[in-house]
């Protein structure tokens, strides 16, 4: 079982969506949770202060979530976090794309507790192999 | 002088591509005139800052009813957990005494408590639908947002071309409502909540 203190960076432009996501990590046990609103704030706040975990959805202004994962994998101190792509994007191409740039796991809205539990666990499990 | 006569005659050559295109624009100015499209195309342009007015409602109404429904099942998760917790421990209690004058009241209240437990479950699991339902603000939201922005374009090449075709129409007007006025203007005579249309009534002596 992952450690339930762990930090959570949710990112998503759009309020609402980093409310019920939070909302759904909680549910899942995991209170440590902030909040970035696109690529950009993601990254200062990554740089800032330590965190366990991303969550980030695909499109939004600034910086999207797939640039800000090639950010992150492409940054030493940075490149170890696990990024779950939480988006409405369900293309192929794009499924592709975030894998080849490293994403730790996908998940297409709309989604539930259920699945994000799913993923995450499967990402943890991963995590110590 | 050596210099003028090349010169005039490209100036010439040139005057009557001038002359050709002029002629060209001013027959289908007449054209589209006779055929009343000029109109049309201004009737159209000026239907489109409604309709993006119309979207941001849209758009602004999904935001807040949204938003208000996850306070709600905010609030409300939390009362589930510690109802469940309570049952838990009454029942808990309850069962350690041993009591014969009572001994059917207490198997009762147990098993009622098991009762509000299980609903309080069904609850806690049905808020948890409701917040994930939300999430259709957020693909909804930029559906809205794009069609917004396809209105925007379709306004400008429509005020482009009545700029084109029918310069003395009532250009002006149509890009001072349209392009350079923001999203969703409240309409001068509506009213902002509840408490305006008190304050109005009781102007109007109700």
């Amino acid at each position: 079982m992952a450690d339930t203190n762990m930090k959570f960076l949710v990112v998503d432009d759009f309020s609402t969506m980093r409310r019920i996501v939070r909302n759904l990590l909680k549910e899942l046990g995991f209170t440590n949770v902030q909040e970035a609103e696109d690529g950009v704030d993601a990254l200062n706040k990554l740089r800032g202060e330590p965190f366990d975990f991303v969550v980030s959805d695909w499109n939004m202004p600034n910086m999207t979530g797939i640039e800000l994962l090639r950010n992150i994998r492409a940054d030493a101190s940075l490149k170890h976090l696990p990024v779950l792509m939480v988006t409405a994007e369900a293309k192929k191409e794009n499924i592709i794309e975030a894998a080849q740039a490293g994403a730790s796991g996908y998940v297409v809205k709309p989604f539930t507790a259920a699945t994000l539990d799913e993923k995450l666990k499967k990402i943890f499990e991963k995590m110590q192999k | 002088m050596t210099a003028a006569a090349p010169r005039k005659k490209r100036t010439s050559s040139s005057d009557a591509r001038v002359e050709k295109i002029g002629l060209a624009t001013a027959r289908l100015h007449r054209l589209l005139k006779e055929l009343g499209h000029t109109r049309k195309l201004e009737q159209t342009a000026a239907t489109m800052p409604d309709a993006r007015d119309r979207l941001s409602y849209i758009d602004r109404a999904m935001h807040e009813a949204s938003e208000t429904t996850i306070s709600a099942v905010e609030t409300s998760i939390p009362l589930t957990k510690r109802t469940l917790a309570a049952c838990a421990e009454l029942s808990a209690g309850l069962s350690k005494i041993r009591s014969a004058k009572h001994g059917e009241l207490i198997t009762a209240t147990i098993s009622g408590l098991g009762e509000i437990a299980a609903a309080e479950e069904n609850i806690h699991h049905n808020l948890m639908r409701i917040m994930e339902a939300q999430e259709f603000r957020d693909v909804a939201g930029q559906m809205v947002n794009k069609i917004v922005m396809a209105a925007v374009e379709i306004e400008s090449i429509l005020l482009e071309l009545l700029k084109e075709y029918a310069p003395d129409s009532k250009d002006s007007l149509i890009s001072s409502e349209g392009l350079t006025s923001g999203p969703a203007v409240k309409p001068a005579d509506s009213l902002n909540g509840q408490d305006e249309v008190d304050d109005l009534l009781a102007s109007l002596g109700f």
